[in-house]
């Protein structure tokens, strides 16, 4: 099976990757993983007082598509309030790296990363309100 | 094919809970009509049955419901009903007789592969007992604590793998992949015995299970690195 330009860029030039010192109160981490295939997804994000995402940064064990798929959602979340964040839908992110079906999952665990790492930031927030 | 079509109809608890009373499935044979039970041949006209969509893998090979199954009952149920439907037995047999042992002979070999490891087994058994047979992108369950740990360990392991090879890496993934499996294989018994016993206490019992999966769920992930070390030397 072909990997995409999209997914072979992402792969060869990974965006945003490493990672954020996780006890930080502006740090939101989200992990996530498949079973199936072994893939491993870590995504973080820096959010600022006003809720937007300042940066982001991934690591990712996985595929190519798992790789891009993470590599993209850290672009894509980048200087978004946390509520249109969480409106990204995995759909839109396999179809910007045209991801064949069987691949789908690796989107599924790009958006489910995001949408951790913004409730992981707003459990942090509540603790110390 | 429907009528030979795969075996996916899922256990309930009641049935696990007593094995013993399983019924055995109600068909008739599609030669005579006579009624039947679980023959794998149909006593009266003699003609080979499909093993129809509701009987799961102990059941095909005749096996009670159980985590820990010995080896050898498994082996000598495979070969009895590889005889049955070897189709070497059934060359003179009608189109009809023919492809209901194909179709019979594939998901005896598909029962035994999956029984015979005992993680696929556990898997099957406790996807069938909780109905999540038809989940197969089901999303992870395993805490995020558990996650990061697999993914310190990943790390550690690539690291260990280029300063001293595939071994030590190995070697490293072992002492924490051994006492998991051991926890997996301990668990077995309990459950069993839990399964079988006159009064059972189904929290304990549903908590027990739960506890099985998160464990398989780990060694997969565990499962996979093991895999890429291999790979790799």
């Amino acid at each position: 099976m072909a990997y995409s330009d999209k997914v072979i860029d992402h792969y060869n030039n990974p965006r945003n990757m490493g990672s954020f010192e996780k006890t930080e109160e502006n740090v939101g981490t989200g992990i996530v993983g498949a079973p199936e295939c072994g893939d491993v997804m870590k995504l973080q994000l820096k959010i600022n007082e006003e809720g937007i995402i300042e940066e982001a940064r991934f690591k990712t064990f996985g595929c190519g598509s798992a790789i891009a798929s993470s590599s993209l959602a850290t672009e894509w979340v980048k200087g978004k309030t946390v509520e249109d964040a969480l409106k990204i839908k995995n759909t839109e992110i396999a179809k910007e790296l045209n991801l064949p079906p069987v691949k789908l999952h690796c989107s599924v665990l790009a958006e489910d990363a995001i949408k951790g790492a913004i409730s992981d930031y707003q459990k942090k927030k509540e603790q110390h309100a | 094919m429907s009528e030979t079509g795969i075996a996916a109809k899922k256990m309930t608890s009641e049935d696990l809970l007593h094995p013993d009373s399983r019924e055995p499935g109600h068909s008739i044979c599609w030669n005579c009509e006579k009624s039947l039970g679980d023959e794998d041949v149909c006593p009266s006209c003699v003609r080979v049955q499909p093993f129809g969509e509701e009987r799961d893998y102990y059941r095909i090979l005749g096996l009670p419901v159980k985590l820990t199954l010995d080896p050898r009952l498994l082996v000598a149920a495979y070969h009895e009903k590889s005889r049955t439907f070897h189709p070497d037995h059934h060359v003179g047999d009608s189109e009809k007789e023919q492809e209901i042992t194909l179709a019979n002979s594939s998901l005896v070999n598909l029962a035994f592969r999956t029984l015979r490891d005992p993680f696929l087994r556990a898997h099957y058994f406790i996807s069938h007992v909780k109905g999540e047979a038809a989940r197969p992108n089901r999303k992870a369950t395993l805490p995020p604590g558990d996650l990061m740990e697999i993914m310190e360990l990943k790390e550690e392991l690539e690291s260990l793998l280029s300063a001293h090879g595939p071994q030590a890496a190995e070697q490293r993934l072992r002492s924490v992949m051994d006492p998991i499996e051991r926890d997996i294989f301990d668990s077995f018994e309990s459950i069993d015995h839990q399964l079988g016993a006159d009064e059972k206490d189904e929290a304990a019992l549903s908590r027990a299970l739960a506890t099985l999966a998160g464990r398989l769920e780990k060694r997969s992930y565990l499962q996979n690195l093991l895999r890429e070390i291999k790979e790799a030397s």
